[in-house]
């Protein structure tokens, strides 16, 4: 008997410990699930991944055949756009499943579902910033449109079939460390990715921080860190010299821009996106290559995560064949090239957010004053759920422009501080159409037609083709505004002008070139145009890769697309080429050892920032301490300043030394960019007395700059740290500590039909336990690419696979 | 005996689990000792060694077919939160280690909760033969 309850209470002891085994526990998983072989991670190794083989799939109306390549690149084969569709969905979903899902998680602020609190005030910002009120505004187009509205949902079903065959134990490894399974995917879902993508590259406003310094500074000061037009010259995206052949329209009545008198605090600054993340474009006609025909190139610079950003992949079908990269969750080809056309995007930078202050009637703050009544908020009430608590709910007031970010709900105590914000974003469109026709494009006025469709983020699409044509367009529907200074700064809500804020340049007057004379198209983020366009193009800008490349293809003669592969991988600092002369000669004589060593390591430096020398890392340390000790003006508690562009900042240390900025507010002396000079290379020198204290850390630059590639979820586990490659912000090679060249395209067109060259850091699997998660890095480091396959039919690719065998 | 109790879990647990949950060796160990109760020491040694080998032998299979690719990374990231370091080798061993453990358990529990009559009554009955005899 006292065995019989000994045994009762063993079984009721073992049945509660699987029990809690079952469950994740905060961060930590289900254990007892996790570690067992034939649910947990070490099943995750055993999911397939087909090399150099072919797989069929049942589609929608027949089948498709897919191809996969030697380095996981699926070429897929369909009798018709519907199945291709679905097949795209379906591979993607193989390869990708988990990063599409947790990408919608991010963009429908809905980690906290995942994490836990700890994600809860980013949520908040996602939904009040409206990623979710744009996709759905977006999915209403894509609805209307016939074309969009197949795609998507073929695409849509494709994933879910991938999904339903899926059994608990083949899912990737994160959803097993996080305990959650995946959601079935929708059309809304591929809209939210694209505006996903529309808040990582436009969403680092900065009408706040323009407020904020104009009031301080004065319009003198406020010119010089932060000119539309840097001096001393521009090399802008279309060349200096082209004609407009159109008359400016503006019909809308300006009031003038009134400052309110307070100063701006932009709480969530940190979770803005980074304007660095530009990207370069080229395309070169035969005048300049050694085939005479034309070659294309393109790289992004995104953020360096796992699994990447990007995917390859050829869709082919009788009415299409492309080949590029595309972001999982998107259908169609976003990068790339067909038979006829290649094409690339940079980042337009233009500036798309308005920002306005809010005045409530009264302390009840349920309406505002908008002209010259005051109109009750409609609300927005979005409720959060949170692992392990209750939920959170969120009301966000809307109004005519927007929703009011910032609130005392959310972090901005002092009311006359709130601000509502225009997101262009939010505006309806359906910009997936672009990419579909780009992948049908045959000729430069199908190329322009597709454009048409583009709305937000504004891009720079530069073009070549097999007939010798190049081109770019900066596409987007950008604000008609005229008056200077417009849409940068905070404005009261109460005289919005909602004509002037929805208005759209017209797409044929938006900043364009076909075949110029100088023989090449490109971009790298700079100013789109001169002073001579008739519209404001206020955004944000640089002035140095652009000048390297555009100065590397003038003088360009015969390339190869090697030469090309060079060009992207070049690590010319131009802004210590510069600057540090004249900072150099700035500095006092020293007798410290450790000063001379440093000065002698920059004075013999050739502006290189390559990965296995010292002197990058010495002079970006410096010039980081030259902007902290110019701007210290900038470091105040609460009241947001945005840092001026290099360039800038190096133009005024050269040019203007005498400038107000460079006296530090602390010291009773006035300072000049000499003195300036001085005490940041002080400061220089004894940090890297103390940074050589510890052993472990190495001045080289790879180590110094520490390049990382870090899992979605920021597993260091499954990151990778301290990549060996150069480069840095401002050089063509834009490799930073956690984004730089998210993939790298070279499409040569050399023989008639184009010759793809590519390469991104990571891998075409998502599976952390693959081979394939990281296959790409080490090659992509060292500059070098992948020969890439485009096949004409199934015939051709199975008969290349069966070739390598 | 127990060898043959360790077989049959195994078989079943290789037949059953993969496309029942994860716990199902637990499960069949309870009803192994249940059904074929011994003393219910050896039913833990027949968990012990029946969910322990089939644990440890298929994450092994599957970890070298993987070439230590993933729990190289899996033992980091346990690593990294409990601040100490962890290897691919100690996560087979604790793997093995929890298979082993509660399938022992479960077979035990089974055992305990077993209706003993039966094996009294074998022993009764052959006690009452030798009675008989004399």
């Amino acid at each position: 008997m006292a065995k019989k309850i000994s045994g009762l209470l063993l079984t009721i002891a073992l049945a509660a410990c699987i029990f809690f085994l079952n469950k994740p526990l905060g961060s930590t998983p289900a254990l007892g699930m996790f570690l067992s072989p034939t649910h947990g991670f070490w099943k995750s190794t055993s999911i397939k991944e087909p090399r150099s083989t072919s797989i069929e799939i049942k589609c929608l109306k027949g089948n498709a055949t897919v191809v996969y390549d030697e380095i996981g690149v699926p070429h897929i084969f369909a009798g018709n756009e519907e199945d291709l569709m679905y097949a795209q969905g379906y591979v993607e979903a193989k390869d990708r499943l988990w990063q599409m899902e947790f990408q919608m998680y991010a963009a429908s602020g809905r980690l906290t579902e995942l994490v836990g609190e700890k994600a809860l005030s980013l949520d908040r910002f996602s939904r009040r910033i409206g990623i979710v009120r744009a996709a759905e505004n977006s999915l209403k187009e894509i609805e209307k449109d016939p074309v969009s509205k197949l795609v998507v949902e073929s695409f849509t079903a494709g994933v879910n079939a991938y999904i339903a065959q899926l059994d608990e134990s083949q899912l990737p490894v994160e959803y097993k460390l996080i305990g959650y399974k995946p959601e079935q995917w929708t059309p809304l879902k591929c809209a939210l990715l694209m505006k996903y993508m529309a808040k990582d590259l436009t969403y680092y406003d900065t009408d706040i921080e323009n407020t904020n310094a104009l009031r301080l500074f004065g319009e003198e000061a406020y010119k010089k860190m932060y000119p539309d037009f840097p001096p001393p010259s521009i090399d802008p995206i279309i060349p200096v010299g082209t004609k407009w052949n159109f008359k400016a329209q503006d019909t809308f009545s300006s009031k003038p821009n009134i400052l309110a008198d307070v100063l701006y605090n932009n709480p969530h600054k940190d979770y803005y996106s980074n304007p660095n993340y530009g990207s370069n474009n080229w395309s070169v006609n035969g005048s300049k290559t050694k085939s005479g025909k034309p070659i294309l190139c393109g790289d992004p610079h995104l953020g360096l995560n796992l699994p990447s950003i990007w995917y390859e992949i050829q869709l082919s079908c009788p009415t299409m064949n492309v080949y590029g990269v595309t972001i999982p969750g998107a259908p169609g080809v976003i990068i790339g090239h067909n038979d006829s056309i290649a094409w690339s995007v940079t980042n337009a930078e233009r500036d798309v957010i308005n920002n306005f202050s809010v005045e409530y009637a009264d302390a009840n703050k349920k309406t505002y004053k908008f002209h010259d009544n005051y109109i009750p908020f409609e609300y927005d009430v979005q409720t959060f759920k949170i692992k392990g608590k209750k939920d959170f709910i969120d009301s966000i007031k809307i109004t005519k422009v927007g929703a009011v970010v910032y609130d005392e709900n959310y972090d901005e105590s002092n009311d006359k501080k709130h601000i509502a914000t225009y997101w262009r974003a939010e505006e309806p469109s359906n910009d997936l159409l672009t990419f579909y026709y780009l992948n049908h494009a045959k000729n430069h006025s199908d190329y322009l037609a597709a454009l048409n469709y583009y709305a937000c983020p504004g891009q720079n699409f530069v073009y070549a083709d097999v007939a010798n044509n190049i081109a770019i367009r900066q596409q987007g529907n950008f604000m008609l505004r005229t008056l200077a200074g417009d849409g940068s700064f905070v404005t009261p809500l109460a005289n919005a002008d909602l004509a002037k804020l929805k208005s759209k340049i017209p797409s044929d007057q938006n900043p364009q070139v076909l075949n110029p004379e100088r023989g090449f198209c490109s971009s790298a983020n700079q100013n789109p145009v001169d002073q001579t366009y008739p519209y404001l193009t206020n955004g944000s800008y640089e002035n140095y890769r652009n000048r390297v490349i555009n100065n590397t293809l003038t003088e360009a003669k015969n390339y190869t697309w090697q030469d090309m592969g060079k060009l992207q991988n070049n690590n010319l600092s131009l802004l210590a080429k510069e600057v540090l002369p004249t900072l150099l000669s700035y500095l006092n004589a020293s007798n410290d050892k450790d000063a001379n060593k440093i000065l002698a390591t920059l004075k013999a430096w050739n502006y290189e920032a390559n990965h296995e020398i010292d002197a990058p890392s010495y002079f970006y340390k410096f010039w980081n301490n030259i902007e902290t000790v110019t701007y210290d003006e900038l470091d105040e508690k609460n009241v947001s300043f945005r840092l001026p562009q290099p360039y800038n900042t190096a133009n005024l240390v050269v040019n203007d030394p005498k400038f107000q900025l460079f006296d530090i507010k602390k010291t009773d002396t006035i300072e000049t960019a000499k003195e300036v000079a001085n005490i940041a290379f002080q400061k220089t020198v004894s940090f890297f007395k103390e940074y050589a204290k510890d052993k472990a850390n190495s001045i080289k630059w790879q180590h110094y700059k520490n390049t990382q590639i870090t899992h979605l979820a920021r597993l260091d586990a499954f990151s990778l740290k301290d990549i060996p490659i150069g480069g840095y912000h401002n050089i063509v090679n834009a490799c930073s500590d956690h984004w730089g060249p998210s993939w790298r395209m070279i499409v040569d067109f050399t023989n008639g039909k184009p010759q793809c060259y590519g390469i991104y850091p990571g891998g075409q699997s998502g599976n952390p336990g693959s081979k394939g998660f990281t296959e790409f890095v080490e090659k992509w480091s060292k500059g070098e690419y992948y020969k890439l396959h485009f096949f004409a039919n199934k015939e051709e690719a199975i008969k290349s696979i069966n070739q390598k065998l | 005996m127990f060898i043959i109790k360790s077989a049959i879990i195994i078989i079943l647990s290789i037949i059953l689990t993969f496309f029942l949950p994860w716990y199902t060796p637990f499960i069949i160990c309870f009803f192994t000792g249940l059904i074929l109760s011994n003393k219910p020491g050896n039913n833990f040694l027949a968990g012990l060694v029946g969910v322990g080998l089939f644990w440890s032998v298929y994450a092994l299979i599957l970890d070298i077919k993987n070439g230590h690719i993933l729990s190289s990374k899996v033992a980091q990231l346990f690593a990294d939160s409990l601040q100490t370091q962890i290897t691919g080798g100690v996560l087979i061993m604790v793997t093995a280690f929890l298979g082993a453990l509660l399938g022992g358990l479960s077979a035990m529990a089974g055992a305990m909760l077993a209706d003993n009559g039966s094996r009294k009554k074998r022993k009764a009955v052959k006690n009452s033969s030798y009675t008989l005899k004399l």
